[in-house]
């Protein structure tokens, strides 16, 4: 199928399998590997990545489901080479360990402040819910997403 | 690989007459972990999310729920806030942000694992599975229509068009709890819903439903009646769980997990109605 949908505000137009998953088709067509695969059946959500404002499970959205979709990547963050006020925090609060979980951790994190600029820690917690990371960093994450949230900027 | 997008029900319902051994697809958390597995080969995939007749939320003399609204949809529903919180709450602990963002009631019904979670919040809702053929719709209670596990009764060429439930009186008083190894992400060990009404103190209309413990939804009304018109207390609430518990014994016989899950049955129901019944106060 010719698929057309919007990824990190630019259109993009390619042939694809429609059950080719929208993972895949960033990793392997597109060659954008910020998204991270690991389990493969949505219960590590290190390949989350926002789909129409939601965070997803890139491994579970098949292509023939993005026509007219708008798709954000970890890519889509930073602007002109400069990292978004989310990803310096994430810096700045020691937020990143071996560094896998980070790109779903970011996609989450920024779903979550889309919608709620100014979320409660727990809600920041369960925002992260289905994110693992297996250094078991989480402190520092939550920290990192509350510093963004108080900035006003993600 | 046929990858089919009715955008209208006619044109869904007469695509799937024609495919009828094609996939239906919703939100994919099942049916894309399934593939991956290789339990499922699909020929083909019939797309139901852009239907807008399976995508709405309406409350008229009853509510209708579509197919494909997603728990996120659910879980943000100001019309089941006010009308059926309880399956607001269920939704709200599906799998994880990620997952409630896609999986889809009708998906949770379809694919009937007694672990889903909406299925014994539907249950104890009373609510009824709305199913569209070729020769017409009819309509059918989940302990009717989920068979057994990955077991939906239904026949080639149906399609799930939603629920219909009656909204909740003010008088009703409700709750749902789960139990697993975490919040986010766990498949339920033991999962349950209770909607009862409290009239002058006294508990009417008991339903009940404990999931994740049999192998299909079904009401516990040994429990209920033991219940009906009764005024809530502690003690009578744990003889409906050890009504409960024996209920799921004389069902599933001796389990590997059922020394787990014999005793939790108890406490959780009581649990359970505890928790409806000081709802009530509040």
């Amino acid at each position: 199928m010719k698929l057309e949908f919007i990824l990190n505000d630019k259109p993009v137009s390619l042939e694809v399998e429609p059950d080719m998953t929208l993972l895949d088709l960033l990793r392997e067509r597109l060659q954008m590997t910020g998204t991270k695969r690991s389990c493969g059946v949505g219960e590590c959500g290190a390949c989350t990545v926002i789909v129409d404002g939601e965070p997803v499970n890139a491994c579970l959205y098949l292509a023939g489901q993005l026509p007219g979709r708008w798709v954000y990547t970890v890519e889509g963050l930073s602007k002109d080479g400069k990292l978004s006020a989310l990803q310096q925090a994430f810096l700045d609060h020691h937020a990143v360990q071996c560094g896998f979980c980070t790109p779903g951790m970011l996609m989450s994190a920024k779903a979550l402040l889309l919608k709620n600029p100014h979320p409660t820690e727990a809600e920041i917690r369960r925002a992260l819910s289905g994110n693992l990371c297996r250094c078991t960093g989480y402190e520092a994450i939550v920290e990192a997403v509350g510093a963004a949230a108080e900035r006003g900027s993600s | 690989m046929e990858f089919l997008r009715p955008q209208a029900l006619e044109e869904a319902l007469s695509l799937l007459a024609e495919h009828p051994a094609y996939t239906i697809l919703a939100g994919g958390t099942d049916v894309v972990v399934r593939r991956r597995e290789g339990r499922l080969a699909p020929e083909g995939y019939l797309d139901v999310t852009l239907v807008p007749e399976l995508r709405e939320i309406w409350n008229g003399e009853s509510i209708f729920v579509g197919a494909a609204v997603t728990c996120r949809e659910l879980e943000e529903s100001p019309i089941l806030a006010a009308v059926c919180p309880l399956l607001a709450a269920a939704a709200s602990t599906v799998g994880s942000p990620q997952i409630r963002s896609r999986a889809t009631l009708g998906g949770n019904v379809a694919n009937a694992s007694p672990a889903a979670d909406l299925i014994p919040a539907l249950t104890a809702a009373d609510a009824q599975v709305v199913i569209q053929g070729r020769q017409g719709t009819r309509r059918a209670a989940l302990p009717d229509l989920i068979q057994g596990p990955g077991r939906c009764a239904l026949e080639p060429g149906e399609l799930i068009l939603g629920v219909v439930l009656e909204p909740f009186r003010e008088t009703a008083r409700w709750s749902f709890d789960k139990i697993g190894r975490r919040n986010a992400l766990a498949i339920a060990r033991m999962n349950g819903a209770v909607v009862l009404e409290e009239e002058g103190g006294q508990m009417r209309n008991v339903r009940l439903c404990v999931g994740a413990a049999a192998r299909r939804p079904v009401r516990f009304r040994g429990a209920e009646a033991l219940l009906e018109g009764q005024n809530p207390d502690k003690d009578l609430f744990r003889r409906a769980g050890e009504a409960v518990s024996q209920a799921i014994l004389e069902e599933t016989g001796m389990r590997e997990s059922s020394r787990y899950k014999l005793p939790v049955a108890v406490e959780f129901t009581a649990r359970l109605l505890e928790n409806a019944a000081r709802r009530g106060q509040a």
